[in-house]
């Protein structure tokens, strides 16, 4: 048994962790995405490109089959049953749709814990709604996963890359963004999972991540797997993220400083909050401390310094400025 | 048919006139053993058959004249021609009618002058006159106005038609033909053009009133409109199509265009590759595939591919989504520097507008889309949306060639369009810009292949100026900028991109352009645009390398570069500086050796 640091999160005893490697051709993977009010030609875009890409695995023997089971937060479902019954039909075997409306916003972890509940596949792939693979990238990401010691894989997302640093021999990343990556299912669930009771929006594949690497696993990105994901500048070329990312991924940073064993660093930033936060970062830091007094933080993970990366008001190394 | 009362058509022969070309072609193409063998001519709408004497003497043929016009018949038989009365007419049996005629002599060849536009049924006849054509394997000689002659054009464009007795807008024509058609309607009937001779008159029978502005050669507008005519082709000038031709297959082919011209994607995207940046490539793909506007076609352009590459590009292409693959299409250009495959893709596009996506840029989901959003504004302009550039490298990892950023996104180019900045130097990279095909497919606006370096602005100068811009501030494009490799920039050294840049003004010196509305205001205040702010340090700075002192001086820069004193500063790096680093770099250039050296020039010169 591990310890309990969220809603069936667990750091395991590394003696305890699935041994790798995990990859063995051919794998089964279990293509995981939640949808909140997602239109559908994004969906059919996104299958158009699986698609392909589970048709060329097949081919050359690296992948057995590929499921996409979504998973629907909207309060009304993105997919009628016709609408489904034409996608299916558009996208036959190999690829095999799978939909679950949930009647309930489970938000990002709590949603991707109960898709991966129903997953039987050697590898769970985790990605956005707007995500379109490129053809070759599941291929990439499955093939540092000959080697023992990796647990995730992330791939490349364009247009927008993600600016946190990697090794440039090895691939060796801090953590895997929640929008594109590769987990064993195996490891996956002896992790627990994303730690949805912590984390509703924000920084959840952040701290699965950790949980892999406090495991023993590594990371890697792996940039040959590219995926487009549908990000946007503003006209003055800037990212600005929306009212609720901003608001969410403020709470998220005080939580994983919390939960990863980093107390002044959760200091330093309802300071900083408190003191020049905008209304989002404010209500963050109330929510915080409210959940505080009601004993609603998780445990620190033991050791959770030494794994965890903070590095300004981010969680690695970042090569330039997004 | 409509008589004309009001002409009898009797022209003289000459050798630069309709006769003289038809007998050249004539003469050229009667098949070689049926000259002197009693072999006969058929003249049809001979009128008074001018051509008669001389195509006699000099192929040997009997000339036959047939037409319904009694006096130019009479002057025909005065002459001691063979003559024939017939009226061509709908529902006759025209074939049957000129094999009587014929009886049994072979056909040397047949004429067929200045009479196609008077016959309503001409496609009939021209049928039966290939059919007679086939029995005698005899060449066809046809003449019809250029109603496209720039005198007519020009004046229609104002809304002025004059018919007149006889000429190019005589009143009796019931076709009026360009070049297409007449090749068209030759082909539909079962003849092969072979060659043309088509006579020119730089004046024509429609040059009046003589000051319109439109046809005036001293008129600016005139030069203007001419300058963009003598581009599309060369029939501005043409007063006659001549042309010649053999029996041939009967085209299957509408009889006229097709104004709806079958569907056209929105979008064409041409993108060069060399086939050495697999993995970017891969990237431009995947792009594409999370466009929300998928309304667009692809045209790779393999250029100069090893079979490897070209084995590769194609592999890549065929990892695609299937709705990629039925929109892609790969080309392989084997000769011409990078800009010929420009040229290649821009002519074999479908799309209502054509841009350029290299296989080392990237862009966003609303690539397409904000392209489709501004043609629906200003249907026609060339079309711009913000870009920013991002430095890149490679990065393998498992032995995956990969690329990743190095930087932040810049905006490096500003957000929109501004002509006279860019009558100076570009700034827009190609991705940024869609096309309306009908710069290349209408008005023949092709990419400049002299150019290996800055073609992209060369070409969008000219189409700027007679189409406009309509921009939209969205960033929707990444410019990819190599920390190492070969890129454009890297492959060519800083005296062939001012080679370059001299030649494109020089080009843009050259002809009138038409600019936006508000351009009198900037030009009043001509310190306003480019050259204020901190455009004044830019012009300082550009100032002096375009001075004639500066160009002297340049073995002394040589000499300083071969005793180790690195590479002197360039136009183009100044135009990529910021205030201070122009400051500095103004100042370096005047303490330089060479600037000092040529001071007295300056002095005496103003150089």
């Amino acid at each position: 048994m591990g310890l309990n640091v969220g809603s069936g999160a667990t750091i395991v005893p590394k003696e305890s962790v699935p041994k790798g490697p995990f990859f063995i051709r051919p794998a089964s993977i279990h293509a995981q995405t939640v949808l909140y009010n997602t239109p559908v030609v994004d969906l059919r875009r996104a299958l158009a490109s699986l698609w392909r890409t589970t048709e060329l695995m097949i081919a050359d023997g690296v992948c057995s089959g590929l499921t996409v089971r979504y998973g629907d937060s909207s309060s009304s479902p993105c997919l009628s049953p016709e609408t489904l019954d034409a996608l299916r039909r558009e996208f036959p075997a190999p690829l095999v749709i799978e939909y679950d409306f949930f009647n309930a916003n489970l938000g990002s972890a709590g949603g991707q814990n109960r898709l991966a509940a129903a997953a039987s596949a050697d590898f769970i792939f985790i990605l956005n709604p707007d995500v379109v693979v490129s053809p070759r990238a599941i291929e990439f990401l499955l093939e540092p996963f000959k080697r023992p010691d990796v647990g995730m894989t992330e791939a490349k997302q364009l247009p927008i890359e993600h600016p946190k640093d990697f090794d440039l021999s090895t691939g060796d990343t801090v953590w895997t963004s929640g929008a594109c990556s590769m987990v064993p299912r195996a490891l996956f669930h002896a992790v627990g999972g994303y730690d949805a009771k912590t984390f509703f929006l924000y920084c959840d594949d952040v701290d699965l991540a950790w949980r892999v690497r406090h495991a023993g696993f590594r990371l890697i990105h792996q940039p040959a797997a590219v995926v487009f994901h549908d990000k946007r500048l503003d006209d003055d070329g800037g990212w600005r993220p929306g009212a609720a990312e901003r608001y969410y991924s403020a709470e998220a940073a005080l939580l994983l400083a919390h939960k990863w064993s980093r107390p002044d660093i959760v200091k330093r930033i309802l300071r900083v909050y408190d003191a020049h936060g905008d209304e989002h970062e404010r209500k963050a830091a109330e929510e915080y401390r409210r959940r505080a007094a009601a004993g609603g933080l998780p445990t620190p993970v033991p050791g959770g310094k030494q794994t965890s990366r903070f590095v300004g008001d981010a969680y690695a190394k970042h090569r330039y400025v997004v | 048919m409509i008589v004309n009362t009001a002409s009898g058509y009797d022209h003289a022969f000459g050798p630069h006139n309709v006769y003289g070309h038809a007998l050249t072609l004539v003469s050229k193409h009667v098949p070689a053993d049926v000259a002197g063998a009693g072999a006969i001519h058929l003249d049809l709408g001979c009128g008074f058959g001018r051509i008669g004497e001389p195509l006699a003497a000099q192929t040997g043929l009997t000339y036959v004249a047939v037409d319904g016009n009694g006096r130019g018949l009479a002057s025909l038989r005065e002459r001691g021609f063979e003559t024939h009365e017939y009226v061509f007419s709908a529902g006759a049996d025209t074939l049957g009618d000129l094999r009587r005629i014929v009886g049994d002599r072979r056909v040397g060849s047949i004429t067929l002058l200045d009479t196609l536009e008077h016959l309503a049924e001409g496609d009939e006849v021209l049928q039966a006159i290939a059919d007679l054509a086939r029995d005698h394997g005899a060449p066809v000689i046809v003449s019809v106005p250029n109603n496209t002659h720039r005198d007519v054009g020009r004046k229609l464009a104002f809304g002025r038609w004059d018919y007149t007795s006889e000429g190019l807008l005589d009143h009796t024509h019931v076709r009026l033909f360009d070049e297409r058609l007449i090749d068209r309607v030759l082909r539909r009937a079962g003849l092969r053009p072979v060659e043309s001779k088509h006579t020119l008159r730089e004046i024509s029978d429609q040059h009046f009133p003589a000051t319109h502005p439109a046809i005036a050669s001293g008129s600016l507008l005139a030069q203007f409109l001419g300058g963009l005519r003598s581009q599309v082709d060369e029939n501005g000038e043409v007063m006659q199509f001549v042309v010649a031709s053999v029996p041939g297959p009967r085209l299957d082919a509408p009889r006229f265009s097709d104004h709806g011209e079958g569907r056209r994607p929105f979008l064409s995207i041409v993108t060069r590759t060399q086939g050495k940046r697999i993995q970017s490539l891969r990237e431009v793909f995947c792009c594409l595939a999370g466009q929300s506007c998928d309304d667009f076609e692809i045209l790779v352009i393999g250029h100069k591919l090893t079979d490897d590459h070209r084995a590769a590009v194609h592999a890549v292409m065929e990892e695609n989504p299937q709705f990629l693959r039925d929109r892609s299409k790969l080309l392989l250009v084997d000769v011409g520097n990078r800009t010929r495959p420009l040229n290649v893709g821009f002519k074999e596009a479908r799309g209502d507008y054509i841009v350029i996506l290299d296989d080392d840029d990237f862009v966003f989901g609303h690539w397409v889309e904000t392209f489709r959003q501004l043609a629906s504004q200003r249907p026609g302009s060339i079309l711009r949306a913000a870009n920013v550039r991002q430095n890149a490298a490679m990065a393998e990892i498992e032995g995956r060639p990969g690329l990743r950023a190095t930087g932040s996104m810049l905006r490096f180019y500003p957000s929109r369009f501004d002509t006279f900045k860019h009558l100076h130097e570009n700034h827009t990279p190609g991705l940024s810009l869609a096309f309306p095909r009908g710069l290349f497919h209408d008005l023949n606006i092709t990419f400049d292949e002299t150019l290996d370096t800055a073609e992209d602005w060369d070409y969008l100068m000219r189409g700027a100026l007679i189409v406009g811009v309509a921009d939209s501030p969205a960033v929707t494009n990444v410019y990819r900028w190599w920390e190492k490799g070969e890129s454009s920039r890297s492959m060519h050294d800083e005296e062939v991109w001012t080679a370059n840049r001299e030649r494109i003004l020089a080009k843009l010196d050259g002809m009138p352009i038409l600019l936006p509305p508000g351009s009198a205001a900037r030009l009043r205040s001509a310190n306003n645009f480019h050259v204020a702010g901190p455009g004044l340090r830019l012009k300082r700075a550009l100032d002096i390398f375009e001075s004639t002192s500066w160009k002297v001086a340049a073995p002394v820069r040589v000499l300083a570069r071969l005793i180790g004193r690195g590479q002197p500063l360039t136009a183009r790096q100044c135009v990529e500086m910021n205030d201070a680093e122009l400051e500095a770099a103004i100042a370096a250039l005047e303490g330089s050796a060479s600037w000092r050296l040529t001071e007295p020039l300056r002095r005496f010169k103003g150089g």
